[in-house]
């Protein structure tokens, strides 16, 4: 499944994992993901995350 | 000029008014945007922060007392700020080594019992500053260039909270208290970042800044889950690393969405972060910070809440 990295802070979403501890269960891609949905680390939004080129 | 206690002299205050009076008539969009060499050094170096985090010692401004408990170094801070026997000065010095103090003790140990603590202290500053003005601008006078983020996070709280009661004169729809929580608390999120970055003795690659830029939103997280603060003063932290243009993070607010308390600990923090020493470089006078930042930086301010704060220093 593609990887994201948020292009503030570098946090990776790996689809495989999910996000521990929340909501955001392992299997889930990117473009699942609430619109609202924002970086566990940093706080931004999907709008800042980038595809991470395989 | 500024002497070393602060103070402009009249030729200067005049100077830098008639400046501000051209402010209004900058257009937008004709700066680069972009702060010289220089001071991207100055901002880098605050916003990486290395090295300094995990030290305890410091110089002026204060004995480091890390046994004491929350409880007690609360009391410290608060019985300094209701003495009615010490001078200004010497109220606003006990004030600052006491905040220092109790700060140091919070970055160390960053529980729900000293984050309710602090914010208590925080209260009793903030009712110092609005009631005795006298006191309060002896505390933007007294206050440590010696860069440690507690430091810089009372450094911060104080700066925010005199310019809020400037900016906010008298309107009671404003807590200053939760407000100067907030603002003393700013970067507790900084606790959450990886400690070899934190404790990196050197510039930090752009990596290591890109993973210190959750430290905003993590502090609005600890605020948040430790019901400490309203979402309105947490906001604060949340929103210190906005810019009016734009370029801020970590939402890339512009202008009208960003919050007022996140205009003010925006302007407070650099301003704190240029005039900082560190072990590779001196800080900036206060009237060359405040000059950098009229003339490159901004557009990463309101103007009227810079202006405000420029007249904090004219006293």
């Amino acid at each position: 499944m593609k990887q994201w990295v948020c292009d503030v802070c570098d946090y990776h979403y790996d689809p495989n994992l999910g996000v521990p501890d929340s909501k955001v269960k392992p299997g889930t891609p990117f473009k699942d993901l609430p619109k609202d949905w924002i970086c566990p680390d940093c706080g931004a939004r999907k709008s800042s995350f980038s595809l991470v080129k395989q | 000029m500024i002497t070393h206690d602060g103070k402009m002299d009249d030729s200067t205050k005049k100077t830098l008014l008639s400046q501000l009076k051209a402010l209004d008539n900058v257009k937008d969009g004709d700066a680069s945007g972009h702060p010289p060499r220089l001071v991207q050094e100055h901002l880098q170096h605050h916003e990486t922060m290395p090295g300094e985090i995990a030290t305890l010692s410091h110089a002026s401004g204060g004995s480091l007392k890390p046994q004491n408990s929350s409880t007690q170094l609360t009391e410290a801070v608060l019985e300094a700020a209701r003495s009615t026997t010490m001078s200004p000065d010497q109220k606003a010095q006990a004030v600052y080594r006491h905040s220092l103090d109790l700060f140091s003790g919070l970055f160390e140990t960053p529980t729900a019992e000293f984050i309710k603590n602090s914010k208590k202290a925080v209260g009793g500053v903030v009712d110092m500053i609005l009631e005795d003005d006298d006191t309060a601008i002896n505390l933007l006078k007294v206050t440590s260039h010696d860069f440690y983020t507690y430091t810089h996070s009372v450094n911060v709280g104080v700066l925010s909270v005199c310019l809020a009661k400037q900016l906010f004169k008298g309107k009671s729809s404003h807590n200053l208290r939760e407000f100067g929580a907030g603002a003393f608390l700013h970067d507790l999120g900084k606790v959450k970042v990886d400690p070899a970055i934190l404790n990196k003795p050197g510039r930090l690659d752009e990596w290591e800044m890109k993973r210190m830029r959750i430290h905003p939103y993590q502090s609005y997280r600890i605020l948040m889950d430790t019901s400490q603060l309203s979402e309105e003063c947490a906001i604060i932290a949340m929103q210190h690393h906005e810019r009016e243009d734009g370029t801020g993070y970590p939402l890339r607010l512009k202008g009208r969405e960003i919050h007022e308390y996140g205009k003010i600990g925006c302007i407070a923090d650099v301003y704190d972060a240029l005039t900082a020493k560190r072990s590779y470089k001196e800080g900036m006078p206060p009237f060359k910070a405040l000059q950098i930042m009229k003339e490159e930086m901004i557009h990463h301010f309101e103007k009227e809440i810079f202006q405000n704060f420029v007249l904090l220093f004219s006293r």
